[in-house]
């Protein structure tokens, strides 16, 4: 029994990624938008009954199932433990991450640290017919990776979201409360440059209220916010962000988003396209393109940034995905220096509720007046979820 | 008057016999048919079936005018797998027993008229039927390409088409069909073909070198970027690839280091030379994306200025460098997006690209 114990920590611990809560990549099985898997409309937080039981059969491998488990079996335990609902109106769900990460393995100034990412629970409460009218919260151990100014630097338990959504219509909901903002594509990785400079990472939600448009062809949405209600008043970002997206052949997606918020201190404009594109079976290519401009109150600050995103999920295997994360940054598109950020990975689903991922990435600095080394990392993550 | 009787009689009993056959042939054959059959039927429930099949080929009239042996011997000959062997049955039994039919059906398919399944024996129908799993089986066992013949996939879908104008067996007749088409599209997937194909990458790597002072030796590492078009070919089927790329590669880099007082710093040094590579991947989607490994070599010239600080000097390795990468290939249709990330053999240093390409078949 320890032994087994033993050698499940260890094969956790070899597999383990980065912050992975939205499969944008997804596209490639079929789901062009997220609103089929998950109650936020623009994917991230917890999945609905269907996203569950995909999870369970499409995403996840059959290789350790009984081989008299149907898909059907596999997707009867997708509930919270296990369990078939015995009630339409409650939903409950629990997620751990974990991340092993190290940072310039092999040399003298390498760093091994594992953190803890997340601990938390989610409820879900719906009411009316298809589920029309939602409430969504979480709430645990979600320490921020910087401390959010205005915050309590200590404080480890905290919400990432809570809201209320009404569809009017399966083309039409309001969606109300402290979300993720509504802008590019909502890969998992959080510190990629696609997140970090338009400053929608994991702990960048906001309060405010969002409209979300969906038909076979388009889908939009708009979403105006006061900032963080829980940060100082002076340090809240306020503003609005849209995005867009338009099908093609219907199964590819490419679209753009905007997004402009200003405070007592910053002022963001920020613009990208993107596009997502099923290679099918699975298999999918995400791109975006985006420019940010911010503006400090004293001008130190000052500064458009320049980022871009490809990033290619392959999978020759149900449950296994080999990914390329490819990103460009130029921080200041006045300076002549680049970075690029080149990362495969590894990403695997062994059975339902149990993401194992690893990641590999090499940071290289172009810059004509400096020839400096690689940054690399080596990001090992554990995702489980009931 | 009794002679014409007689004769009435005669003619009586020859019109019912014709018309008795093959439902009254195990009574009218006499004997040694009958002893045939059971001999016939007791073989295969021994399930003997290559005696089954002997006997058969010895006693064929007597087979051919009875369906249940006849069904016997053809299920023999599907056990032993003589697939050919058992249409040539059925294809006799029919023109033993069907002739007309078979001739209506063919005239009606001719004048693209619908066939009435009322016209045609439940019997007749259901031979078609075993012809046709017959031919899906003879298709079924073709492991190639190559190996299906387009006699037989062409009969294959005429039987269908029989079939499906009858309205017999309905949903049996679509899974045969089905599994015929995924195993034609399996022997696709095997197919190998040649790919030509042309590209241009974008691709970022590294040089060493070494900066040589009077008291120490100060490694350098010169990263490039620059642009790379080339050509390549692919032996491919739907799920796997060998490759074999070469390319042109052109572009700038600099280097830094200090050693001691002596800044040393060199930028957009010009690079120019030539990239092998080979690989073998996995296919793995239907759209043809690829997967895999990949073995790259490199020769590059770059030449870095010699300081010029007297008693410093460069020292430059072989311009020969041999990489091992991950790549990936992601493809729409003819053109594909390109990636590869690779590690240098015996020193720290890396190589990635990124392009796209156009695939000529």
């Amino acid at each position: 029994m320890k032994f087994s114990v033993a050698l499940l920590i260890g094969f956790l611990a070899l597999f383990s990624s980065r912050w992975a809560r939205a499969y944008p990549h997804f596209i490639g099985h079929g789901y062009p938008s997220c609103l089929n898997c998950h109650y936020n409309p623009l994917g991230n937080g917890p999945l609905t009954d269907y996203g569950r039981s995909v999870g369970a059969d499409l995403v996840s491998s059959g290789m350790f199932y009984p081989q008299n488990w149907s898909d059907e079996k596999v997707a009867s335990l997708s509930g919270f433990l296990f369990r078939t609902p015995v009630q339409d109106h409650i939903r409950t769900q629990l997620n751990y991450r974990g991340l092993y990460l190290i940072q310039n393995p092999g040399t003298s100034i390498e760093k091994k640290q594992w953190i803890n990412m997340q601990a938390d629970g989610q409820l879900i409460l719906k009411f009316l017919e298809d589920d029309k009218l939602t409430f969504v919260g979480d709430f645990g151990y979600s320490p921020p990776e910087q401390p959010i100014p205005g915050e309590d630097p200590n404080k480890k338990f905290r919400s990432r979201e809570y809201y209320v959504g009404y569809r009017f219509s399966p083309a039409i909901g309001v969606y109300a409360g402290f979300m993720d903002k509504a802008y590019g594509i909502r890969v998992a990785e959080h510190i990629d440059f696609s997140r970090v400079i338009p400053q929608v990472t994991q702990d960048d939600q906001t309060h405010g209220v969002m409209v979300h448009f969906v038909n076979e062809e388009w889908e939009a949405a708009v979403q105006g916010f006061v900032g963080n209600l829980q940060q100082a008043s002076d340090l809240r970002q306020k503003g609005f962000s849209a995005i867009v997206e338009h099908s093609l052949n219907e199964i590819h997606r490419i679209g753009f988003s905007v997004m402009k918020t200003s405070g007592e201190y910053l002022s963001l404009l920020s613009g990208a396209v993107h596009g997502r594109f099923s290679l099918k079976d699975g298999s999918a290519v995400l791109v975006e393109l985006g420019q940010t401009r911010k503006t400090t109150q004293n001008g130190t600050g000052d500064r458009n940034s320049r980022y871009g995103l490809l990033q290619t999920y392959l999978r020759p295997i149900r449950g296994l995905y080999f990914l390329a994360n490819i990103e460009y940054l130029k921080g200041d598109v006045m300076n002549d220096s680049t970075t690029v950020r080149w990362g495969p990975g590894v990403q695997f689903f062994p059975v339902q509720k149990l993401e194992l991922r690893l990641d590999v990435d090499d940071s290289r600095n172009f810059n004509p007046n400096a020839s400096t080394v690689d940054n690399w990392m080596i990001l090992l993550q554990t995702h489980v979820w009931l | 008057m009794a002679l014409k009787f007689a004769i009435s009689l005669i003619a009586l009993f020859a019109s019912f016999w014709v018309s008795a056959v093959p439902a009254m042939a195990q009574i009218q054959l006499g004997g040694s048919s009958f002893q045939v059959r059971n001999e016939i039927a007791r073989l295969y429930q021994q399930k003997k079936y290559r005696l089954v099949v002997r006997k058969y080929l010895v006693n064929r009239k007597a087979v051919l005018h009875d369906y249940r042996t006849a069904l016997l011997v053809n299920i023999a000959y599907e056990k032993l797998r003589e697939y050919p062997e058992a249409l040539t049955l059925n294809f006799d039994y029919i023109r033993a027993n069907f002739q007309a039919e078979n001739s209506r059906l063919k005239s009606e398919f001719r004048n693209n008229q619908a066939p009435d399944p009322a016209n045609y024996p439940v019997q007749f129908q259901s031979v078609f039927f075993r012809i046709y799993g017959d031919y899906s089986q003879e298709i079924l066992g073709a492991t190639w390409q190559g190996g299906v013949s387009k006699r037989n996939l062409s009969a294959f879908e005429q039987y269908k088409k029989a079939l499906d104008a009858f309205g017999y067996q309905a949903e049996a007749v679509q899974n045969i069909h089905d599994r015929v088409e995924n195993h034609l599209k399996l022997l696709e997937k095997k197919k190998y073909r040649w790919r030509p194909r042309v590209f241009l990458d974008y691709i970022s790597w590294q040089t060493s070198a070494a900066l040589i002072g009077p008291f120490e030796t100060t490694a350098l590492l010169a990263t490039n970027m620059g642009l790379c078009p080339g050509v390549g070919i692919s032996y491919e089927s739907g799920f796997w690839a060998l490759s074999f790329d070469l390319s042109y590669l052109r572009g700038s880099g600099g280097v830094s280091a200090t050693q001691g007082l002596v800044q040393y710093q060199q930028s957009d040094v010009a690079a120019t030379g030539f990239k092998a590579a080979l690989g073998a991947g996995m296919i793995v989607s239907e759209s043809r994306s690829e997967l895999g490994l990949r073995l790259t070599v490199l020769d590059v010239s770059q030449s870095l200025a010699r300081p010029d600080t007297s008693g410093y000097s460069i020292d430059q390795p072989n311009s020969i460098s041999e990489v091992i990468s991950i790549y990936s290939r992601w493809t729409f249709d003819h053109f594909y997006l390109q990636s590869d990330f690779g590690r240098y053999f015996k020193r720290p240093a890396t190589l990635w690209s990124l392009g796209f390409g156009y695939s000529f078949f």
